[in-house]
């Protein structure tokens, strides 16, 4: 089947994944590692493929409706033959029958291949870890919670992401005040001082990631950056072997806004930082403009479980790169009051207890 | 004639013995019972003619149980200072009470609405800085809504437990007050399990929106091209201090006072 790649070891015919602690190919059967460069050789082969080929494959007995097949792809495994299904951006996963890892070579050529891959530097044990560090010493959080939450289905998943380089030119206006205060025996005074204030000048931005992919909140990939560019390498399918990637579908055009609105917020706020010795400081009209932009495809390591709960659905994503861990949790709501209560309970009686005391010891 | 003479002369011993002992029972009832002036001087006229008297009977008790007098006065205004200085002044020369020096001393001024409460000789060690505060406080309510009878009565009652209590070498304490006691312990009691609670709700949410990117700019690579600052114009605002009801204290010879307003 065209379209799908798997990496044999040479020694066992065994399926090889990407080892994030020795940043190697490693085979999980008989243990040999292979260098990265080894496989260069294989990757010159797969260039020369064949564009994919897609089965598409309809369920005996049923027909399919309008438009319900868009967004699904059916491969089938080189080692087993079972089908494997994904959606139309899913870029390597593992067989679900013989567990081989699998990377869908179509949807990393041509345009679509990712400029560079930033590889998973930390493993899945370190992800269970942090998570449990995760949930330790939450008061708050349902006892029930930890016990049920499936921590072995945690995945490794590369993320697509965009990212900008730009040069900003910022000249931003304020308005700040200085006040001086003061008083005689009759009357307080106010003097209020108002100045015009201008500070203008240059910035350089560097890789600033915006998530390509509509499955991962926006607001779920920001909270585990930054993402260390300068551990990025040239991409190799390779690396995503042993872990699920998909590919972008919110393209740069996309993105761009996104990028743009934290580049001025970032260049207001660092300018902001230069106006000192005033008590109060507003913008009052900022021009940011952004030259030299340019964005880069950037596949980024993630550590993802998404747990059912109580009818509600709460996802964890750790940086494979840095191990930064995070995850709204439930709160015990019941717990919570009784705990409020509880306090001003306690904190009310020993206060007055205090306060009799020292009156009676005055 | 001779019986004439002699009964004539023992009429006049006797009545000359009644006289005298009359005269005697006089000075020394009249010098336990009454002093030889009031202890009430209403010349604002603030009081019936019912409570003047009632609050007369119960201020000379007062003074009588404790041999130290117990003084009102209400005045139209102040003739300068403050009130309980004043308070002090008119207690000596009307020679109020016993006029022994030693007296608890409450003025009222009608014009500026002053009360002044002083303590004079060796009520001065009584009537402390922070009994006369309290006495204040106690009667300040009433004396707002007029009800001027209950304020002296009340000033007369409270000021008798608080020197009676000094007599007896019990220091002078405000009451605990419960009530405020535990208003106060229920608001910071309250606002403490507000932050407890809220930090560890705050604890379980980790997920938030980057609104900047200053962790992606290049080093060294800010490079200010434009910084000034101009001076445009001021504005100057007053606001007149309000007159503090607060209270003062002023002492001088043997007396030490309060003052407020009421």
């Amino acid at each position: 089947m065209a379209g799908l790649q798997e990496y044999k070891c040479p020694c066992c015919g065994g399926g090889i994944a990407f080892n994030s602690e020795l940043q190697k190919m490693k085979c999980p059967y008989c243990e040999t590692e292979f260098e990265m460069e080894a496989l260069q050789g294989y990757d010159s082969d797969l260039k020369t493929d064949s564009t994919d080929e897609m089965d598409w494959e309809v369920q005996a007995g049923s027909e399919w409706g309008n438009g319900e097949t868009d967004n699904m792809r059916v491969y089938s495994c080189k080692s087993c033959g079972g089908q494997i299904i994904g959606d139309a951006n899913l870029g390597a996963t593992s067989c679900p029958y013989c567990g081989n890892p699998v990377v869908m070579m179509g949807q990393f050529s041509g345009a679509l291949r990712p400029d560079l891959v930033i590889p998973f530097k930390l493993d899945k044990e370190a992800a269970k870890a942090a998570y449990q560090k995760h949930i330790q010493g939450k008061k708050l959080l349902p006892k029930v919670f930890a016990a049920q939450n499936h921590i072995d289905e945690i995945k490794g998943i590369y993320v697509p992401f965009w990212m900008f380089d730009a040069d900003a030119d910022a000249r931003i206006r304020y308005k700040a005040t200085k006040v001086k205060e003061w008083s005689d025996s009759e009357y307080n005074y106010k003097e209020t001082s108002y100045y015009s204030v201008v500070r203008g000048g240059e910035l350089s931005f560097e890789s600033v990631p915006v998530d390509g992919s509509s499955k991962m909140e926006d607001e779920l990939m920001e909270s585990i950056e930054p993402f260390q560019i300068k551990d990025a390498v040239d991409f190799q399918t390779a690396y995503l072997a042993g872990y699920l990637a998909d590919k972008y579908d919110i393209d740069a055009e996309q993105s761009k806004e996104r990028a743009s609105s934290r580049v001025k917020r970032s260049t207001e706020q660092i300018f902001r930082e230069t106006v000192k010795d005033f008590d109060q400081v507003e913008v009052e009209a900022s021009s940011v403009k952004l030259s030299s932009c340019k964005a880069k495809y950037v596949l980024c390591p993630v550590w993802i479980l998404t747990t059912l709960w109580n009818q509600n659905y709460y996802t964890f994503a750790m940086n494979g790169q840095t191990g930064k861990l995070v995850g709204d949790l439930p709160e015990d709501k019941s717990l919570s009051r009784k705990l409020g209560w509880g306090i001003m309970v306690a904190g009310t009686i020993g206060i007055i207890a205090l306060q009799y005391l020292l009156w009676l010891i005055r | 004639m001779n019986g004439y003479r002699t009964l004539r002369s023992r009429a006049f011993r006797f009545l000359g013995l009644l006289i005298l002992s009359c005269v005697f029972f006089t000075i020394v009832w009249g010098s336990r019972v009454y002093a030889a002036n009031p202890r009430l001087a209403d010349t604002a006229g603030l009081l019936s003619a019912d409570e003047r008297n009632n609050l007369n009977n119960q201020l000379d008790k007062y003074s009588q149980e404790l041999n130290v007098d117990i003084v009102v006065i209400t005045v139209d205004q102040l003739s300068g200072g403050d009130a309980a200085t004043e308070g002090v002044a008119l207690y000596r020369q009307a020679q109020m009470g016993f006029s022994n020096g030693d007296a608890a001393v409450l003025l009222i001024s009608m014009e500026d609405r002053d009360w002044g409460i002083a303590g004079v000789g060796s009520v001065d060690r009584a009537l402390n800085s922070e009994a006369r505060d309290y006495l204040g406080n106690t009667i300040v309510k009433d004396l707002g809504n007029e009800n001027y009878y209950q304020a002296f009565s009340s000033f007369a009652e409270k000021s008798k437990k608080i020197i009676a209590d000094a007599q007896n070498g019990k220091k002078f304490k405000k009451p605990f007050r419960a009530g405020f006691s535990a208003a106060i312990a229920a608001v910071i009691s309250g606002l403490a399990s507000l932050i407890t609670v809220g930090g560890m709700k705050g604890s379980l949410k980790s997920v938030h929106s980057k609104t900047g990117a200053s962790e992606y700019v290049k080093k060294n690579s800010m490079n200010m091209k434009e910084a000034n600052e101009r001076f445009l114009y001021t504005q100057t605002s007053k606001t007149k201090k309000e007159s503090s009801s607060s209270n003062t204290t002023t002492s001088g010879n043997s007396y030490s006072g309060t003052s407020g307003k009421f």
